[in-house]
């Protein structure tokens, strides 16, 4: 079950917008089926705070066990947080990838961007369901 | 045959000439181009880190004072002092028909490949299927073998790593061809009776092309074997070799 709260890139990271003191602010990790492909996580490289990026830039890596894998800005922005949980604990990437293992928030420069990624039935259908 | 398979052969190189052009190839490639073997060595040998591993676990100053490279690899995993071995690199597309959707297809179709050239020389290895997360944090990528490693009878023999990027992959590997590459743990920045054990962990725990032929390899002999490396990949990928320079 693909949760709908959120959209999705074709790259298995999703992006979850609250709006925080009137700005859109994204929330981005990656998937359960990327976090399951990937296998046990050993080190998460974040973006650092303040850093701007264009969409799918690459703005850090995941490595587990087997391979490193590179992570793409779902939507330009700039990034206001990163998660000292996951890099602490990288394991949070497999056990909760879509909640406590997020990876960092940005503030959404161009919001329309969020149109060009899937939604939950279209992510679903991407992974085959 | 389905395609065709672009093999370079490379000879010896520096560290840092290998590693870049390695991630350059990556970074060439495009879904759907056709898949790139290289094949080469290393001179001077050479010290590989990990993409994110951490330089203080060894002792930066002894290792280029001996005259070898010290560089970074772009995949993940831990140490290797490449000394003598035949070193493989694959460039190519997943999710895709020929290396299958996932990163573990991937390993699958290239093992399958490795696993062929070494029957071929009479070798009779097989695939590793775990690794705990707490080896994978040990400094020295040999001393264990992990899921997808290339073993003879639980000796590893052939240690790879990925890189991925958006629908390409990397995926480079170490053949062992002699013990060399044990000298590695002279350069951990542990005391002696630390250092001495992790050197016996690596001695049991691996094994290389001269200790299982029972023959001294020649760089000739390394050449003679890329060559039949290069046959074993196009007859398992089902791919037409063409070698080129890029």
């Amino acid at each position: 079950m693909v949760p709908d709260d959120r959209m999705y890139t074709e790259d298995h990271e999703w992006v979850r917008v609250e709006e925080e003191d009137g700005e859109q602010i994204g929330m981005v990790g990656v998937t359960d089926f990327a976090a399951g492909e990937l296998g046990d996580v050993v080190f998460v490289e974040l973006p650092e705070i303040g850093s701007e990026y264009s969409q799918k830039d690459p703005v850090g890596t995941i490595e587990s066990v087997k391979a490193v894998a590179d992570l793409f800005l779902p939507v330009s922005g700039e990034v206001v947080a990163i998660n000292d949980a996951v890099v602490e604990s990288p394991e949070l990437v497999n056990s909760d990838p879509l909640d406590e293992g997020w990876l960092f928030k940005i503030r959404l420069a161009e919001p329309g961007e969020l149109e060009t990624l899937l939604d939950a039935a279209a992510y679903g259908k991407l992974l085959g369901g | 045959m389905s395609g065709r398979l672009r093999i370079l052969r490379d000879g010896s190189g520096a560290g840092d000439w290998n590693m870049e052009r390695d991630t350059a190839l990556l970074h060439a490639h495009q879904p759907g181009d056709d898949p790139i073997l290289r094949i080469y060595q290393w001179n001077p040998p050479c010290l590989t880190l990990g993409y994110n591993q951490r330089e203080e676990a060894f002792a930066a100053a002894d290792v280029t004072a001996a005259g070898y490279d010290l560089v970074r690899r772009p995949t993940g995993g831990r140490a290797i002092l490449h000394a003598h071995e035949l070193t493989y690199a694959v460039i190519g597309t997943s999710p895709g028909p020929l290396f299958g959707s996932s990163l573990h297809d991937a390993y699958m179709t290239i093992n399958r490949a490795l696993l062929r050239f070494l029957s071929g020389l009479g070798i009779d290895a097989d695939v590793s299927s775990g690794e705990s997360r707490e080896a994978a944090r040990s400094p020295v990528c040999f001393r264990s073998a992990g899921r997808h490693e290339i073993r003879v009878r639980g000796r590893k023999l052939v240690g790879s790593a990925q890189r991925r990027l958006r629908g390409v992959f990397l995926q480079h590997g170490s053949i062992l061809a002699g013990p060399e590459h044990r000298r590695l743990v002279d350069y951990l920045d542990l005391d002696p009776t630390a250092r001495a054990q992790q050197g016996e962990e690596l001695q049991a725990g691996t094994t290389d092309l001269q200790e299982q032929l029972g023959r001294t390899l020649e760089p000739a002999d390394l050449e003679r074997l890329g060559d039949e490396l290069a046959q074993a990949f196009a007859a398992a990928l089902d791919l037409e070799p063409t070698s080129e320079t890029i």
